[in-house]
């Protein structure tokens, strides 16, 4: 109940803004907040961009020709190539040097989950350092603060595995394992989905991930294992 | 003139001048345009409010499903091919294109396989599996025949849009007007043979691919399935090898539209005329090397997705160059307002929005959290309504007049023109949003209370906002013109060849060939219409009443041949429905269907090949005026159906390749590939399948010789031993396999194997047939020592052959060694 509480308390505090419980625009995980800065920061220059082109189109129609084609090579060479060249290299570089961090490998015994895609709903298999290994089902619980390691596996079709809140997306392949280190950093109940079409249940393979404080968590975990036979 | 009169009554549908073909062609795409958008209708209904109960989940599947595949492959692709039929050759003051029954086909092919496709979903039995079908959705999980209908179905299609790029190559390289050297060219043209070749080199990968699904569905070859050795992600890279290419072959034509329109109404000569060559060829080459920025989110390693990011980024550079080029030509010039302009202004500012969110998705760390969301969709809708929807409706209202007469309404015009502009932006603005906050592609519906209803409300309502504006534009295409006034010859002043054209036009085309010496001739060339209206050029008149057109050289476009195209047949048609049997029987596992189909398919083919190729003239050559006499008959690499061959090869030789790269995709990921388990085929049957093959093409080659030579006997010889050597390659190469006991079912490596085997014994049988109508040609006094452009074909149809008997070898006998 409390739970059920919680969510919509936050539900109707965030989706107002940009926000919603399943939004890359309220992040609450390290990699979702560096996404987010980023894709503002891309939507401002873009919009310049834009308003530039347009501008200067508008100028073009609007002037008298005179037909004087002595400057035609400054439009191309310089609106054309030279300024986008140093914008999107610059964009590269800005963009791109926050790669290594977003594929970082997890540091030793950080907590990691095995996520098993199935049609249509998420099983959730934890392995807690020093503990026995638990199962949940469409809901992951996680400790604010600490890193967490998810391994995707399938057995059946290719299905992705996006939590918008936390961080980005990464597919989960027949025959492949794939590897995604998130980092909750508030904490609040969490909306994900399967974000790869999968077939007929493609639109309800939600699932829940509910960041809990760090002291809140080790409880979580005897409980769970109270429920594991030895 | 007679020779180029339309056949009446019922026998009009045999007609294959291009602008009876373009017309159609067009008007079909048009039609698959609405069927399309109509989907894309239900789709927003269904997503208006959370929790709706409008179609099905397995229905709103299907209903995607059409969308995307509709869209892209009934009508982005073949619009720019039917336009070009419809208007290249008036671009370049010829009649015709070089091989209109191969347009008919083509035509036939595409009306064939775009009603099976759409049909399907009247029966619920569309494709459900999404446009990129990813196995092993689409493989495992996909019962029943919508899959099936996809593979076939569009692999059919496919063909008939490579035949309609051998079409346009051929004619932008041998039929321009004298003159014409290749600075001249009209930028159209240029964007067209830029496209065109990318069609070569991009579809085959996906025809390669979907024969490999088709082969795991039906028969149970395993190349994607992961638990026999196969891998989902093959699939992924074939389909974005095509799928990354077929965006840009969508979008340059429709820039070529737009490079044609905008000098005409900035009343100046394109600004960067070289620049904007080179950007498009810059384009077309960069974008074979971007595939893999839609497989950002499959756990590539990091150097791939920068590497992938910064080409992605690069390719802004020429289509940068490419838009500026435009804003300095209406710089230069002095702009006329008008509803093709408008439509070109319109188009700009979307595109470029699309152009800013790609290159947002493009940078891997945002498209993370963008891919496969509603984010996507917002963009690649800006690209494509902006870059192509846009342009073409500018072009619609611009060459209108070329096709009957008539201007369309201006009134009209402006009024489709804020209804779709409007209804598109308020359609796709909210959806970037849409997609931040959690909507992910391809869900039928959503939860209430996570902040996404007011955004897909609105988005509903836009839709039908630019669902009126396209009813506005269609009513202004269809409604009855008659009391309209007929248009003022070169109704907007332009100054390209096109715009010679009589109001209304005639079927030959241009009253006689020009000869040009600019790129705007009816700008820059004194007296240049009357001249022509004249008949002062070239080839003014078809004494001999035959379909006749000019053949010139690639670079400087100097006279080569008269050359005589046949005329009106229903043959191109019947070669449509039963090649079309030989890929939708399969769809119901109908094989000996198949097969018949297929016999008679090679039949209609040879019959169409046997009286409407290779004619023997009555006479050497013809004057064509201005003390101008060129040849009647050419062969070599000078012939137009020389080049046609070496096209279609070039297309047929990537998807080889595709086949290859599977295999080395197979050889570079996985350590168990070729597994220590399977034998492979050894090497004893494939060498001796490589000598037999390469002797047989040696002896074709010789055969060539010894036709020239007039030395019959030897000659018949030749093509006999030839033959011999072939049957005895075929029964070699499949030996290899067969021997080592290969059970294609049990793992990828022997499907592998099996597939390259069987892929090089059909060309060789093909090469086979070929060399037996050779022997027929020349036996029925239809091939001789100086007309032997059958032969000369058919040897160059060997060399590939032989380079795909080399390839295959080498790797099924030569890989498993390096293990």
């Amino acid at each position: 109940m409390t739970l059920r509480r919680h969510t919509v308390v936050a539900t109707t505090l965030l989706w107002t803004g940009c926000g919603g419980p399943q939004s890359a625009l309220s992040p609450a995980g390290l990699e979702a907040e560096r996404i987010a800065s980023l894709f503002w920061w891309m939507t401002a220059g873009a919009g310049v961009v834009w308003l530039s082109v347009i501008l200067l189109a508008v100028f073009a129609a609007k002037k008298r020709g005179t037909g004087d084609r002595s400057r035609e090579g400054n439009w191309i060479i310089f609106g054309g190539a030279a300024t986008p060249a140093v914008v999107l290299a610059v964009l590269l570089i800005f963009g791109l040097s926050m790669l290594p961090d977003l594929l970082g490998v997890a540091p030793k015994n950080t907590l990691r989950v095995h996520v098993t895609a199935e049609q249509w709903w998420w099983r959730f298999r934890y392995e807690v350092p020093g503990r026995r290994p638990f199962e949940t089902a469409n809901e992951l619980r996680l400790p604010v603060g600490e890193p967490v390691e998810f391994l995707l596996h399938s057995s059946n079709v290719i299905h992705s595995f996006w939590i918008p809140s936390l961080g980005g997306k990464m597919d989960v392949m027949p025959g492949r394992v794939n590897r995604l280190v998130l980092h909750p950093t508030t904490t609040g109940t969490y909306l994900g989905t399967c974000a790869e079409f999968c077939g007929i249940g493609h639109a309800k393979m939600a699932m829940q991930a509910i960041v809990v404080p760090k002291e809140a968590f080790g409880p979580w975990v005897d409980t769970m294992q109270r429920a594991v036979k030895p | 003139m007679k020779a180029w009169q339309p056949p009446t009554g019922w026998r009009y549908w045999s007609e294959v001048n291009n602008s009876v073909v373009g017309l159609w062609y067009t008007g079909l795409v048009f039609f698959f345009l609405v069927f399309g958008g109509l989907l894309a209708l239900l789709m927003r209904i269904q997503l208006a409010v959370p929790g709706n109960t409008f179609l099905s989940a397995n229905l709103y599947s299907q209903v995607f499903t059409l969308h995307g595949s509709v869209m892209m492959f009934l009508f982005a692709i073949p619009i720019f091919e039917a336009v070009s039929i419809l208007f290249l050759p008036q671009m370049m003051g010829a009649r015709e294109l070089p091989f209109p029954r191969l347009s008919a086909f083509g035509f036939w092919a595409f009306l064939i396989g775009g009603i099976f496709l759409c049909g399907s979903i009247f029966f619920n039995a569309a494709p459900t599996g999404g446009w990129f079908m990813y196995p092993p959705l689409t493989s495992r999980y996909e019962p029943g025949i919508g899959a099936d209908m996809w593979l076939l179905g569009f692999s059919f299609i496919e063909v008939s849009a490579i035949a309609a790029a051998v079409e346009l190559i051929v004619g932008i390289l041998k039929c321009r007007p004298p003159g014409m050297r290749i600075h001249l060219i009209p930028l159209y043209a240029w964007y067209v043979l830029v496209a065109a070749a990318m069609i070569l080199f991009a579809f085959p990968p996906l025809i390669t691919g979907s024969m490999l699904l088709e082969l795991e569905r039906a028969f149970n070859w395993p190349f994607f399935d992961a638990a026999r050795g196969g891998d989902p992600l093959l699939w992924q890279h074939l389909f974005w090898l095509f799928g990354h290419p077929e965006v840009y072959i969508a979008f340059l034509p429709s820039v070529a539209l737009v490079a044609m329109i905008v000098p005409t109404f900035a009343r100046t000569p394109i600004v960067g005329y070289k620049w904007i060559v080179l950007s498009a060829i810059g384009t077309a080459f960069l974008s074979f090397g971007l595939w893999v920025h839609h497989m950002f989110t499959t756990g590539l390693p990091g150097v791939t997705l920068a590497l992938f990011s910064a080409a992605s980024q690069a390719v802004a550079i020429p289509t940068g160059v490419q838009i500026f080029c435009f804003i300095a030509t209406v710089y230069v010039g002095r702009l006329r307002p008008s509803v093709p302009m408008l439509y070109v202004a319109g188009g700009l500012a979307t595109f470029v929005i699309g152009g800013l969110t790609g290159v947002m998705v493009a940078v891997a760390s945002f498209n993370f959290q963008a891919h496969d969301t509603h984010f996507v969709v917002a963009h690649l809708h800006s690209v494509l309504i902006g870059g192509t929807i846009f342009p073409v409706i500018a072009a619609t209202y611009y060459f209108f007049p070329l096709i009957n007469g008539k201007l369309l309404s201006e009134r009209l015009g402006r009024t489709a023109f804020w209804l779709l502009f409007c209804g598109f932006n308020i359609t796709f603005l909210p959806m970037h949003f849409t997609g931040l906050r959690g909507m992910a592609r391809r869900v039928y519906t959503y939860p209430a209370g996570i902040g996404l209803e007011g955004l897909n409300l609105t988005s509903s309502i836009g839709a039908l906002i630019l669902a009126a504006g396209f009813g506005v534009l269609l009513w202004d295409i269809l409604r009855p013109k008659g009391k309209d006034p007929d248009a003022p010859r070169n109704p907007w002043q332009a100054g390209s060849l096109e715009w010679l054209q009589e109001m209304p036009g005639k079927p030959w085309g241009v009253r006689c060939i020009p000869e040009i010496d600019s790129r705007y001739p009816l700008w820059d060339q004194p007296n240049f219409v009357r001249d022509v209206d004249e008949g002062r050029f070239f080839m003014p008149d078809a004494e001999e009443e035959k379909r006749e057109m000019l053949v010139t050289s690639i670079i400087d476009a100097k006279p080569e041949q008269c050359l005589r195209i046949p005329g009106p047949s229903f043959i191109t048609l019947l070669s449509a429905i039963f090649l079309g049997g030989v890929f939708i029987f399969p769809t119901f596992k109908m094989y000996w269907s198949m097969a018949v189909s297929g016999v008679v398919a090679l039949g209609c083919i040879l019959y169409w090949l046997w009286h409407g190729s290779g004619l023997i003239p009555e006479k050497e050559e013809k004057a064509i005026g201005h003390g101008v006499t060129v040849p009647l008959y050419i062969s070599g690499s000078s012939s137009v159906g020389w080049w046609a061959m070496m096209i279609t090869m070039l297309a047929d030789i990537t998807a080889f390749v595709s086949i290859l790269f599977g295999y080395f995709f197979y050889w570079t990921l996985h350590n168990d590939f070729p597994p220590a388990s399977i034998a492979g085929p050894g090497l004893i049957w494939p060498i001796a399948g490589l000598l037999a093959s390469l002797a047989a093409w040696a002896l074709t080659m010789l055969a060539r010789a010894w036709n020239r030579q007039e030395k019959p006997g030897s000659f018949y010889a030749g093509i006999g031993m030839a033959v011999l050597s072939a049957v005895f390659g075929i029964y070699a190469l499949l030996a290899g396999p067969k021997q080592a006991a290969m059970n294609p079912e049990e793992h990828v490596y022997p499907a592998m194997v099996w597939l390259l085997v069987i892929w090089t014994a059909l060309h060789i049988a093909v090469g086979i047939i070929m060399q037996l109508y050779c022997a027929a040609r020349r036996y029925a006094g239809r091939m001789t020592a100086r007309y032997d452009i059958d032969i000369s074909n058919v040897t160059l149809y060997w060399h590939f052959v032989a380079i795909t008997v080399g390839a295959t070898v080498a790797v099924i006998a030569g890989f498993p060694l390096l293990r």
